[in-house]
């Protein structure tokens, strides 16, 4: 480790890895998508075998650019599936289309109302769509008129031939923050994994520069927990439309790592004879990582949290499908973690430097 | 001679592993000597236990100041809360908030309470004295004396706020089984993490505001599961099929916390021999 501290190939990784997790992250586009349609609902009574003219407005859509244009509207029993093909699309701007559907008389499904999803597909954009979105009421199992059975939804390619990320529900143009705020607290806790170790390792030898060392990874990765919990905060304002969350475990982990942290920091400033204070500082941080990992570890895994994978939301998995995420997100994850290395690192020479002026004197 | 070289070769081989427990673990090294008595002395564990009563009892100026704590802070407690008028709650759909508030409360009390209780343990004893009890007897043993006196000052303190809060308030309580199993472990949980603080504190100048700043980020996790502890109905204790599977969360829950506290005794256990040393 003290030779790593000196080389510069890893710090050289770092720049690249977080220029590249930052252009490519903020710069690729979201998949396109679509942000509403009207009307939202269709009476089949009132309107016996009659046109639908549908607005449509997207979102990152390239409508006026589009080679193989199509839309549907896909109904969906527990058992059957009875698709209805757009006839002809309007396109008045790369987000805004008028689809007209040639409604049927009656739909072959037992219920009388039926929930249907809008769907699109184009060779360029890939497929797109709004679940459940529309409904279409007054259905009678046997009404009259012929079913034309013959529309199926098929598509050349469900990817956009262009390189995206996938656009969520509620999260939007956020999902760019899985670049900062999630690769932030790893680095947090790899940096302050290192300070524990460096802490355990002063005890046992009493050498001063472990405590240094210990001392530097905890201002490191302060710094990244901070700049995680800014990022998570903003990320929440958007998503859960709270600053913070009452009751999310991994919220209360984040704040009590911090303050723990930060009493660490002050408990250092109130020793003045420095080998009592590196050994009492050492010793708080040992035992606070002891009583806070259960914390950290345990509790999230008892309690439902509003973050991915917990309590029954999906998980970030689902967003890893087309890989173009993970290309970036592994990436910014190595890069956070080698920047705060670095900063540590840096402090860690000046403290060194500052020490062999201090006996030189 | 063959048995000779046998015998040394074994004892080679004893000394290799025992080296590499210590190295990597030190830990089966001071269980075993827990265990085994070599450095705790039960006779000098009893006999501190005893100093500390008696010097408890001789200066009753301290923990009558610390049950006058408790009485003035429910006092006020009842006087602020009458202003806000809480009993229109009651028999409404909003009860449970009411429970809420005063169940908050009570922890906040004991957590404030405990922390004054505590930080005496080795804040207020002075330097000579404390280093003429290191000469008398291991650290380990003052240590474990200190934390069991705690315990027991933090459950006497602990019991005496839930008979007061009874007392002014009413049956506040939800289900008083596990509100009890959560002051038992919450007292022992408390003294164990603030008995740690306290040593640590006293090295810094030893300034009370120091106890509190060093001692509430690690006491959450304690409190997170006491608050959900302290919210359970009673429940019969009905044992079912799969046990370990389907366990109620009462008891999920007390042997997290139980698990909690071992860890944080046994971390302070393991961490005092470097934090008393001048």
């Amino acid at each position: 480790m003290n030779k790593l501290i000196y080389q510069s190939w890893w710090k050289a990784a770092a720049v690249i890895l977080l220029l590249y997790a930052i252009i490519v992250g903020l710069s690729v586009p979201l998949s396109p998508a679509i942000n509403s349609i009207s009307p939202q609902s269709f009476s089949i009574r009132n309107a016996t075998g009659s046109f639908l003219q549908m607005n449509v407005i997207g979102y990152n859509t390239h409508f006026d650019n589009s080679t193989n244009l199509k839309a549907w509207i896909i109904c969906n029993d527990e058992k059957d599936t009875f698709i209805l093909c757009g006839n002809k699309i309007d396109i008045k701007s790369s987000t805004e289309a008028t689809v007209s559907f040639l409604m049927p008389a009656h739909l072959p499904f037992n219920h009388d109302t039926v929930l249907a999803n809008f769907a699109m597909n184009d060779t360029k954009d890939g497929s797109f769509g709004l679940d459940n979105s529309f409904f279409i009421y007054g259905n009678k199992k046997f009404g009259t008129g012929v079913l034309d059975l013959s529309c199926k939804a098929e598509s050349e390619s469900n990817k956009t031939a262009y390189i995206s990320f996938p656009f969520r529900e509620v999260l939007h143009e956020t999902i760019r923050n899985l670049f900062f705020h999630v690769p932030m607290w790893f680095g947090m806790m790899l940096l302050l994994g290192i300070s524990l170790f460096y802490s355990i390792k002063y005890l046992r030898n009493m050498r001063e520069d472990d405590d240094l060392v210990a001392v530097e990874f905890v201002n490191a990765g302060l710094l990244m927990g901070i700049c995680g919990i800014v990022t998570g905060m903003v990320w929440a304002q958007y998503t859960w439309g709270h600053w913070w969350v009452k009751d999310d475990p991994k919220l209360n982990g984040a704040a009590v790592v911090l303050l723990e942290y930060f009493a660490y920091i002050i408990l250092r400033g109130s020793i003045n004879d420095e080998r009592q204070k590196a050994r009492v500082s050492a010793v708080y941080n040992i035992f606070a990582a002891a009583s806070v990992i259960p914390l950290l570890f345990i509790l999230p895994k008892m309690n439902d949290s509003l973050h991915p994978g917990n309590g029954g939301n999906p998980g970030f998995k689902a967003y890893d499908l087309d890989k173009t995420i993970r290309l970036v997100f592994y990436p910014a994850v190595m890069g956070w973690a080698l920047l705060g290395f670095w900063l540590a690192s840096l402090r860690i020479r000046i403290k060194r430097i500052e020490h062999k002026l201090y006996e030189n004197e | 001679m063959n048995k000779k070289l046998s015998t040394i070769a074994c004892q080679y081989v004893l000394q290799q592993q025992v080296a590499m427990c210590t190295s990597i673990l030190e830990m089966p090294d001071i269980l075993f000597n827990c265990i085994f008595a070599r450095r705790m002395n039960f006779k000098h564990l009893r006999y501190l236990l005893y100093k500390e009563i008696l010097l408890e009892y001789r200066q009753k100026y301290a923990i009558s100041g610390i049950v006058l704590y408790v009485f003035a802070t429910l006092f006020i407690l009842q006087k602020s809360l009458g202003l806000l008028n809480l009993d229109v709650f009651r028999g409404s759909s909003m009860a449970a908030m009411k429970d809420d508030i005063y169940i908050a409360l009570y922890w906040i009390v004991v957590l404030f309470t405990s922390v004054n209780a505590a930080a005496k343990s080795f804040i207020h004893e002075g330097r000579s004295r404390q280093l003429y009890y290191y000469t008398l007897s291991s650290p380990h043993i003052i240590l474990m004396a200190k934390f069991i006196y705690n315990a027991l000052l933090l459950l006497i303190l602990a019991f005496i706020s839930y008979w007061g809060f009874l007392l002014l308030f009413g049956d506040f309580v939800v289900g008083h089984n596990y509100f009890i199993i959560a002051i038992i472990l919450g007292a022992t949980g408390f003294a164990a993490t603030f008995t740690t603080i306290s040593a640590i504190a006293s090295r810094a100048e030893g300034n009370a505001a120091l106890m509190t700043i060093l001692s509430f980020p690690i006491i959450i996790p304690q409190l997170l599961l006491l608050s959900v502890l302290s919210f359970l109905k009673n429940a019969a204790m009905d044992f079912p099929d799969n046990f370990l599977q389907n366990m109620p969360v009462g008891i999920k829950d007390s042997i997290a916390l139980l698990a909690l506290n071992v860890i944080v005794v046994f971390a302070s256990y393991l961490l005092f021999p470097y934090l008393w040393r001048e």
